[in-house]
């Protein structure tokens, strides 16, 4: 498959199941004339049009190159990508209960082992000083508030 | 003119106190450091400072405030230019040409035409500010939904058609854009749309937490690819922070052309910065006569917009002063603030208080000198960065993507939305599926879609009123001038 | 230099409390950690505004002895930054402004926290709601502005934000009633961003109509731009004196636009007696009553237990109009 058949494909599946989402928008007696619905439909033709328009161009067209996400062959990047997603959402998940100091700690100590491989020393500089100095600059500079978490009863701040 | 000339010598005044001058630079380095960084804008740069301003008089109060706002101006396009991460929406379109002139090794003449840029535009909006304000606004006024529509609909089509690649993709791109802007509360009906079942997006889905997936956090992904690299850059030339006469020349027009409009764009109310920049963007690849360059590193594809930008912060200190409206976040703030001091701003602010009102105007020509005078050396440590290798960097522009997102709404949930995003940008440019229209349509779609909504209300039904009204009517012509333009140059190329 | 030393006295007292905690538990309770008022909204509006008010009358005036952030929790019409306070139960640390958001909220179904889940503290301030329209405008008072309305509606729009369903909204909705207009039959055109849109659109021609609070009129009323028709208040506002409340116009309609702080769930006895103490005397201060002045703001002080009567009026009281246009079912 090419880029722009599976560019063509996404674009209308997607508009179909926004579509679908669509009509499932409840409407109250207190809305205006246009509604909530109207430019969602809208925005769902246009996608899936475009997206059709985009298939059937390429169905015609002569140069077909094969296009290949490369899951098999470029694995690292993408086994690193997964790994970023997973560490991002777990560091939102216990940021409040560890606290920001901690949480960034392990947050740059886990993503720079994983781009900065084998240098254990280096990744733990960066991740000290990368969270220790974003916390004094935002919290205690500019009094943003970042959460204290565990170590709220010693942080003299 | 007499009496304006008057004024501003009152203002120079009060401006050239050394105190005055000294919260100025204070300020402006503030406003410049918090621009830089993601998630963190001049909205919050200036409520930081609030508490030191309480022990101030008003005049100086504004003044520093002043500073920071267009300090983030300023600072803004600095992450987008070294790390592809714009620190605020405005500072999108300099991503397009200011990161791969920084990966090509010239990322010190990238930071001084933004620089230069940003002061021209600075100068000039603060020439239509005192100057034209009382026009301006009267202008500004005839803008109703129907103009507000067709001038986003202009936009977004000139965003398509100049970006890279099909038509086709651009306006998916865009579709795509539309369908995340309407996630959440329907502000005119009360209807939830598109929730899945998650509370967290009722209220919308944060388009800085996205721009951050898609700019800084995407970069990092493709740079997965191959984490040994080093940015191809040259060791000598790397200190310099100038440009060569020919570059500045390149860069002059740009300048010019683009202040009046990014200081016009200001002035409306509700529009700002990004409408601006895309739009300047959009005009300087149309004119150019090497539309090829942009994308790559091409200089007018930064100074246009760099100018518009300050020049439209400018403007929407306008509606603040004229109508004693604020007119973006920022100016929300700083209105707060300065009610806390006991000072409205407003016309009544001009007649009661002129002093304050004129230092503040002069204040900030000196402030855009001195922000000049910032910016250019500090592009020079900035320009280091580049040495430090990749597999460091990295973590780094991650650590600062995830912090900034959390500035944004103190929420959690925004880190799986920037990571989810980062994953969709990946993959989008994979399928070369351009951003730019989608970060635009999510940007502006609540307000297209209202602005749509808000002028059938007043119609009472009827679409005739885009046409009615003849600035719409104009901006929908350009929008079809563009697009039959873009259609008719890609049959040649096919 | 002094700095240091208070930090470096907070930090041992902070230990030794930390060790003493089981025994200290009967005598007075004082704040420990630093204390954070939440502005359930980004920086710029009414509830951050509020809260830095209060900051800076807790701290000039020495009213506590720990420093006093501000944190700005946006998201879902103030309930983001509740919810996290519901989350800080039993700690007196952590405050947050309110208004009568937090029971629209419950009314529309939005959102489940009511004030109920909360120690609701003091009100605070109120302002007042009007209806202003432009100064070349025909109508001159709230009967001459319905009854065009009643003849025609379909060319009377009125300007509200950020949505509908706050108490701009039901303003208008109210006196519609009130003066013989369906409720149904008014135009409302919405403006998110709220008064910087509002009023350029009033201005313009746009609109007729604005319902709004009376501070983002100010500006254009001494500027002789705009004239309002009618205010919500129990008398006369010193600001524009010469606009008869809607009461004096026969209207049996006094609506304050209030705001107010409350507390975590789960509080000891001991804690909310501090800070009703500390928010009683705070109230009396010369730099909240300057505060108050500057941003023409009435102040509505109610303490505790007077509040938690005023909210349950308030909350039967939107939930009956809002059920009469419906917008609730």
């Amino acid at each position: 498959m090419t880029k722009n058949l599976q560019s063509g494909i996404l674009a209308v599946v997607i508009g179909l199941a926004y579509l679908v989402g669509t009509f499932n928008i409840p409407v109250f007696d207190a809305a205006d004339e246009v509604g909530p619905r109207a430019f969602p439909y809208l925005i769902a033709a246009i996608v899936i049009i475009c997206g059709a328009a985009l298939i059937v161009n390429d169905l015609r067209s002569s140069e077909r190159k094969p296009f290949s996400w490369g899951f098999a062959a470029n694995s690292g990047v993408w086994l690193r990508i997964l790994a970023t997603i997973v560490i991002g959402i777990t560091f939102g998940l216990v940021l409040d209960s560890l606290g920001y100091l901690i949480a960034m700690f392990l947050f740059m100590l886990l993503v720079s082992s994983m781009i900065n491989v084998g240098r254990l020393k280096q990744n733990l500089i960066i991740a000290v000083t990368f969270s220790l100095v974003s916390f004094i600059a935002f919290a205690v500079i500019l009094k943003l508030s970042l959460p204290r978490g565990l170590l709220s009863g010693f942080l003299p701040f | 003119m007499d009496a304006i000339f008057h004024n501003l010598m009152l203002g120079l005044d009060v401006a050239l106190t050394p105190l005055n001058i000294m919260w100025v630079f204070i300020g402006g380095l503030l406003g410049t450091v918090i621009g830089m960084l993601p998630g963190l804008g001049p909205a919050t740069g200036v409520a930081v400072l609030i508490p030191i301003t309480y022990g101030m008089n008003p005049g100086t109060a504004l003044i520093t405030m002043c500073a920071v706002y267009y300090g983030a101006m300023f600072g803004g396009s600095r992450a987008s230019i070294m790390i592809n991460t714009p620190g605020d929406a405005s500072a999108i379109v300099t991503c397009f040409d200011g990161y791969p002139m920084a990966k090509s090794g010239r990322a010190g003449t990238a930071l001084a035409v933004s620089a230069i840029a940003s002061f021209v535009g600075g100068m000039i909006g603060m020439i239509g500010l005192i100057f034209l304000t009382e026009p301006v606004a009267s202008f500004a006024l005839k803008f109703g939904p129907a103009e507000k529509f067709s001038l986003m609909l202009f936009a977004l089509t000139a965003t398509i058609t100049l970006s890279e690649g099909s038509i086709l993709k651009g306006f998916i791109a865009m579709g795509l854009g539309f369908m995340m802007s309407t996630i959440g509360m329907d502000a005119q009906s009360g209807s939830d749309r598109f929730l899945m079942g998650i509370e967290d997006l009722r209220d919308g889905i944060d388009f800085l937490v996205i721009m951050i997936g898609f700019y800084a956090v995407t970069e990092v992904f493709k740079n997965f690819g191959d984490l040994e690299k080093q940015y191809d850059v040259d060791a000598k030339s790397i200190g310099k922070v100038w440009l060569k006469w020919s570059e500045f020349k390149e860069s002059f027009m740009p300048m010019l052309r683009n202040s009046p409009l990014g200081f016009l764009v200001g002035v409306l109310p509700g529009a700002g910065g990004t409408i601006a920049t895309f739009l300047s963007y959009a005009i300087e690849k149309s004119v150019s006569k090497k539309p090829e360059e942009f994308g790559k590193g091409a200089i007018a594809g930064i100074a246009g917009p760099e100018a518009s930008n300050n020049a439209c912060s400018c403007g929407a200190l306008v509606p603040l002063l004229t109508l004693g409206i604020p007119g973006s976040g920022t100016t929300a703030v700083m209105l707060g603030a300065l009610m806390m001091l006991g000072v409205r701003p407003g016309p009544v602010l001009f007649e009661q208080h002129p002093e304050v009102a004129w230092g503040v105007i002069a204040s900030m020509l000196v402030g855009n000198v001195v922000l000049l005078l910032i910016n250019l050396p500090l592009a020079v440590p900035l320009v280091q960065l580049l040495k430090i290798p990749q597999r460091i960097m990295l973590p780094l522009v991650l650590g600062m993507g995830f912090m900034g997102t959390y500035f944004l709404n103190y929420s959690s949930f925004d880190f799986i939305l920037v990571s989810v995003s980062a994953l969709g940008g990946f993959m989008l440019s994979k399928l070369s599926i351009p951003i730019p229209p989608l970060v635009l349509a999510l940007i502006l779609g609540g307000m297209t879609e209202q602005s749509y909504r808000n002028a059938l209300t007043i119609a009472n039904g009827s679409a005739g009123i885009f046409v009615e009204k003849p600035i719409s009517l104009t901006f929908l012509v350009m929008a079809v001038v563009s697009l039959i333009y873009a259609l008719r140059k890609h049959k040649k190329s096919a | 230099m002094n700095k240091k030393w208070t930090l470096l006295g907070g930090l041992l007292a902070s230990i030794v409390m930390a060790g003493s905690a089981g025994v200290a538990s009967a005598a007075d309770w004082k704040p420990t950690k630093p204390i954070e008022i939440i502005a359930p909204a980004g920086p710029g509006g009414g509830w951050d505004l509020l809260a830095r008010t209060v900051q800076k009358a807790l701290t000039e005036e020495k009213l506590v002895d720990q420093p006093v952030l501000v944190t700005n929790k946006p998201g879902g019409g103030g309930a983001a930054g509740w919810n996290y306070l519901k989350g800080k139960a039993g700690q007196g640390e952590f405050l947050a402004a309110n208004s009568p958001l937090i029971l629209q909220n419950n009314i529309l179904g939005k959102s489940d926290l009511t004030f109920k889940d909360f120690y609701m503290l003091a009100n605070l301030m109120a302002e007042w709601e009007v209806i202003a329209v432009k100064a070349d405008a025909p109508w001159k008072n709230g009967k001459e502005f319905f009854e065009a309305m009643k003849k025609d509606s379909a060319n009377m729009h009125v300007g509200v934000g950020p949505a509908l369903g706050n108490d701009d909204h039901i303003q208008m909705l109210m006196l519609a009633k009130a003066y013989g207009v369906d409720p149904k039959s008014v135009k409302f055109v919405v403006y998110p961003k709220t008064a910087s849109e509002q009023i350029p659109a009033l201005l313009g021609g746009h609109i007729k109509a604005i319902t709004i609070s009376l501070g983002e009129t100010l500006e254009q009323v001494k500027a002789g731009k705009i004239r309002i028709i009618g205010v919500s208040s129990e008398k006369r506002v010193e600001a524009i004196k010469d606009v008869p409340t809607w009461k004096e116009q026969g209207v049996d309609f006094v609506f304050p636009h209030w705001r107010g702080i409350q507390a975590a769930p789960g509080l000891s006895a001991e804690q909310k007696k501090f800070w009703d103490d500390t928010i009683a005397k705070m109230v009396q201060t010369p730099t909240w009553k300057k505060a108050l002045e500057n941003l023409d703001w009435d102040s509505y002080y109610q303490n505790a237990a007077d509040y938690d009567k005023f909210l349950a009026k308030q909350d039967e009281e939107m939930r009956t109009s809002l059920k009469a246009v419906g917008l609730v079912k």
